[in-house]
């Protein structure tokens, strides 16, 4: 069920926001021991404030379409109905306590039902990690297998059934590869346009908060919520009234052949890629061939910053509770320390000129789409037991680096599935601040296409109770 | 990945670290001097862009940290 189907059942009288948050905790009891979706769950608050909702509705005073709507928050994201751990011993227990994010603030007063705080790896970086006391995301496709991090829990719990959307924060690809590799649709807004303010920061001049769902118009509205400055031209406000129209009629898309399609690349990731070319051809786009500039070098000043902004954070503790991390993040936060002043610098000058040298690309083109990952979803065994190989190796399959380096709008979305049954998704980044277009093309998309709808449980026969 | 570290590679990373307080294990000194080493050439072609028309880093995104009751310089 997406955002604007329950928004709708919920006026229509066909659902309560209370039987549809209590249906989904059911749900959460019978899956999430083995989907790890959750850190911590609300269920008295959920319930509570699903009932106010509905009194709400029932006489007339309607917030919006997330009035009553279950969704879940990444843990590192302030919620003043439980506390935030950034899945680490490390953080000061009273972070955050009893207090909401801003994001989390907009929601509330949009009426919006927070069931819980979703699992990440710690800090939003590092690997997961079962040697430390959270749950560890797996797929819901194939629970043998990773869901990508580091907003896993919103992704997996969206496309589990969960709850119906979420909150993530993508500062190299957290959004967008456990979107990409569960099946779910998230969006990494252009830099600056949704604020951090309570949001346990990894690398600041990267961090960005966004959303999760089924679809891009449930990104859309939850965009319009936590950034209420755009979006209602496109979908319209109040949008459970009727959907937007969205297109990609005479739209120009530029593709980065080059950088995307290496040997490592899966066969299936680069047919499922040229399927959707050929129907957003076929909807009346036009795509061209185009170039990334600086893309290696962007990539490795998006490491830089990412590194060396983490470890100022966090060296006062690296020094004096070193072993209090988990074994991976203390590798991946002292990497920072290993860089010199000069290298942050630099590594800030060359996003500076690529994001300069992507003006005129982006007055050729109005979109650039790419694999969001090169690779389906690793095996949860070989990735957690092949060290720090195993996620250099899974780092260079993922094609998300460069868009938080230049700070554009990018959305990852699924193209269809692998023979394994494993979902397979593009990425499609546009001009800063076309968030709305980014939406646009992959509402279009959606609009033909039902990849996005495909739920686990069926032919994979992984999970029960899941199907919905 | 590359290859083997020099024994000079591997204490120097280890001096580093040591020097800023970081109480890393020789074992994981090692795979720091690798990664190190795996990102050595990235950051030496970094060097290469010409970025000098552009004299102020990232202008355009902001060197402001979000407030944070938790960060180590304000608790």
């Amino acid at each position: 069920m997406s955002i604007r189907e329950a928004a709708t059942a919920l006026r229509s009288g066909g659902l309560t926001s209370r039987d549809l948050t209590a249906q989904l905790l059911r749900r959460a009891d019978a899956v999430d021991p083995e989907l790890g979706v959750y850190v911590t769950r609300f269920d008295t608050a959920a319930l509570a404030r699903a009932e106010e909702a509905d009194r709400e509705l029932s006489e007339g005073r309607d917030l919006g379409p997330l009035h009553g709507i279950p969704l879940g928050v990444k843990d590192i994201i302030a919620c003043a109905d439980g506390p935030t751990t950034a899945q680490s011993l490390v953080l000061d227990p009273e972070w955050g306590r009893g207090r909401d994010a801003s994001v989390v603030s907009a929601l509330r007063r949009a009426g919006a039902v927070f069931v819980g705080k979703t699992t990440t790896m710690e800090f939003a970086c590092g690997m997961p990690d079962e040697h430390q006391p959270f749950p560890v995301p797996r797929n819901p496709w194939d629970r043998t297998r990773w869901t990508g991090g580091s907003s896993s829990g919103t992704a997996n719990g969206v496309v589990a059934g969960l709850f119906l959307g979420g909150l993530g924060t993508d500062t190299g690809g957290s959004i967008r590869v456990p979107s990409a590799l569960c099946g779910a649709t998230g969006l990494k807004p252009t830099y600056g346009r949704v604020s951090t303010d309570g949001v346990v920061p990894l690398a600041h001049t990267l961090d960005t908060v966004g959303p999760i769902g089924r679809s891009a118009d449930d990104c859309a509205l939850l965009l319009a919520t936590i950034d209420p400055t755009g979006l209602d031209e496109l979908f319209g406000r109040p949008p459970y009234a009727a959907p937007g129209h969205p297109s990609v009629r005479g739209l120009r898309i530029g593709v980065d052949r080059r950088h995307h399609f290496g040997d490592d690349t899966d066969t299936e990731v680069v047919e499922a890629f040229a399927s959707m070319l050929t129907v957003v051809t076929e909807m009346g786009a036009t795509v061209v061939d185009v170039e990334l500039p600086y893309f290696d070098e962007v990539r490795t000043a998006v490491s830089v910053v990412l590194h060396a902004e983490a470890s100022a954070y966090h060296l006062r503790d690296l020094r004096s509770r070193w072993a209090e991390y988990g074994a991976p993040t203390r590798i991946s936060l002292a990497q920072g320390v290993l860089l010199s002043a000069a290298d942050y610098v630099q590594a800030q000058r060359v996003r500076r000129a690529a994001q300069l040298a992507l003006v005129p690309l982006f007055a050729d083109v109005d979109l650039i789409v790419t694999p969001t990952v090169g690779v389906v979803a690793p095996s949860w065994a070989e990735y957690a037991s092949g060290g720090v190989d195993a996620m250099l190796d899974f780092f260079r399959s993922i094609y998300t680096f460069y868009w938080n380096g230049t700070g554009h709008p990018a959305l990852a979305m699924p193209i269809g599935f692998s023979g394994e049954g494993l979902p397979l998704s593009v990425q499609a980044a546009g001009r800063p601040f076309a968030d709305e277009q980014v939406l646009g093309f992959g509402g279009a998309y959606q609009q033909v296409t039902d990849w996005h709808r495909r739920v686990p449980g069926g032919a994979s026969g992984q999970l029960t109770g899941v199907g919905h | 990945m590359s290859g083997s570290l020099s024994r000079a590679e591997r204490e120097s990373t280890g001096q580093l670290l040591a020097r800023l307080g970081i109480p890393a294990s020789p074992e994981e000194v090692a795979v720091l001097a690798r990664i190190f080493a795996e990102q050595t050439d990235g950051v030496r072609a970094m060097y290469e862009i010409d970025a000098a028309p552009d004299a102020a880093p990232a202008v355009t995104f902001s060197a402001t940290p979000p407030p944070d009751p938790n960060h180590p310089a304000v608790r």
